[in-house]
């Protein structure tokens, strides 16, 4: 687990990043998200999805953004776990969460999730580009990794606005 | 405001902060209120431009230009986020730079590279608005040209918008360095090549060149008097006429021959076929008058009618007989 801070919003806490691969209960997980267990208040996000940590940060600062500031136009996240969420078959998950003590984060978490955790560097490996491609819009010429970060990147920030 | 900024810039519009954001340096681009403005409109505007410019900037990117990345976008505090580029200025570069002052084929390498870049922006319809030497960077790691500062950027498809941007940068390469105009000459080459509709872009900017970057009030019928030599102003002329009022001009329009400068300046390619009676000379002020007595005398005789009142001429402006004068 990795855990960074928020430099605009530092009285909000840090966000900790943790990557779990073989994960064997998402099915289970993703059940009691959906009946809004209290107890997993993280997100959970495909590993599929994710291209780097700085993703995560650029995605988790927006939210807390929109938290503060009450910005949220919608409450209406089912198209989001869908896409980004676990679904019952993953297996490599990336859970995101703002706030809270980093030793408790971490040792809940391994209750939590029967897998084995992994390095948060690690994740690039399970990426899955097209779905990535599809979700952000980006064109098919682009295949730098690192460009196509700051297209999604980007694109995340340009949500607010447009 | 953000931990740890450090001000690098401040402008009329905006100031320019680095600051460590979520493990990279950012550059934070924060517009600030202006006193003399009503609060609300000050807000209003500044919101405005704050997502024009981010919307221009991420544009831009996705469509393979080489810009900052766009990491946030703050519009409660009218702050844009963004990559933090390692690289030179090419103003810099230009100036202080011995290599490129010098070495002629390093200059056109840069040049196409630029002329590539707005090739694509303009491709996109970004209009950058703010195009000089100083807002392009090459990046330090792999010398890519790098455009920046989108603050005036917006978006249209006009050839005329595109025109004057190439147009600014002209002015902009001229006062930089004593050789730029070859350099430009090259941007222009690798502008041509890489951007399909920039036959229309070229001959525009040649109208512009002559024009100036402002399409100012005596490009409008009646007010200039007598429009003689002048190939951007006259084509002007019709292209409004032939809006407002085709018949009127281009009826009337006396046509002579220019003298040679004025032919050199048109060029034969670039007008050729309809708008071959531009080569001339007009005089605008009497159709200005004709123009404006027939709308005159229209306007009478629809009041007429409605009114049943009848009107003593009196040149420019008419008197209803027989009515008292209204309170002022």
């Amino acid at each position: 687990m990795q855990s960074f801070s928020l430099e605009l919003y530092p009285t909000r806490g840090h966000i900790h990043i943790s990557f779990y691969k073989n994960v064997t209960n998402a099915e289970d997980l993703r059940k009691r998200l959906l009946s809004h267990d209290q107890e997993l208040s993280y997100a959970f996000i495909d590993a599929k999805v994710v291209l780097d940590q700085f993703q995560l940060l650029i995605a988790a600062n927006d939210a807390v953004h929109h938290e503060l500031h009450s910005l949220l136009k919608t409450y209406n996240i089912n198209e989001s776990l869908r896409r980004f969420g676990i679904s019952n078959s993953s297996t490599s998950i990336v859970v995101v969460k703002v706030g809270g003590n980093a030793e408790e984060v971490k040792s809940h978490l391994s209750t939590l999730i029967h897998g084995e955790e992994a390095d948060v560097g690690e994740f690039s490996n399970s990426v899955d580009i097209s779905s990535i491609k599809k979700y952000y819009k980006i064109d098919n010429k682009v295949t730098d990794q690192k460009e196509m970060l700051d297209i999604i990147v980007g694109s995340i920030a340009i949500k607010s606005v447009s | 405001m953000i931990e740890n900024a450090t001000l690098i810039k401040q402008g009329a519009e905006a100031r320019i902060h680095t600051a460590p954001f979520l493990t990279r340096t950012a550059i934070v681009k924060e517009r600030f209120s202006k006193a003399y403005r009503h609060p609300i409109l000050d807000k209003k505007l500044t919101t405005r431009r704050v997502n024009q410019e981010a919307r221009c900037l991420f544009k831009c990117r996705k469509s393979g230009v080489d810009t900052p990345a766009l990491y946030f976008v703050d519009t409660e505090n009218s702050t844009i986020y963004m990559e933090f580029v390692r690289g030179t200025i090419v103003k810099d570069l230009l100036v202080t730079n011995s290599v490129y002052i010098q070495n002629k084929v390093k200059q056109d390498e840069l040049a196409k590279k630029i002329g590539i870049a707005l090739a694509k922006v303009h491709e996109i319809d970004i209009i950058h608005g703010d195009l000089t030497t100083s807002n392009l960077m090459l990046r330090e790691s792999n010398q890519s040209l790098v455009v920046i500062d989108f603050g005036l950027s917006y978006i249209s498809s006009l050839p005329e918008d595109k025109a004057v941007d190439l147009y600014v940068l002209e002015r902009a390469f001229l006062s930089t360095h004593p050789n730029s105009e070859e350099m430009f000459t090259e941007i222009l080459d690798a502008y041509r090549k890489n951007y399909n509709a920039s036959q229309g872009v070229l001959s525009k900017l040649a109208e512009v060149r002559l024009r100036g970057r402002k399409r100012s009030m005596n490009m409008q019928y009646g007010t200039q008097g007598k429009v003689i030599h002048r190939a951007s102003v006259f084509k002007l002329n019709i292209e409004r006429a032939s809006v407002s009022s085709s018949r009127l001009y281009t009826n009337n329009m006396k046509v002579i021959h220019g003298p040679p400068e004025y032919n050199q300046i048109l060029g034969k390619s670039e007008l050729e076929g309809n708008e071959k009676k531009i080569e001339g000379e007009c005089d605008m002020s009497s159709m200005g008058k004709k123009f404006e007595k027939e709308k005159r005398d229209k306007r009478r005789k629809k009041r007429k009618e409605q009114e049943n009142v009848e009107y003593v001429d009196r040149g420019y402006w008419s008197e209803p007989v027989g009515v008292e004068k209204r309170e002022r």
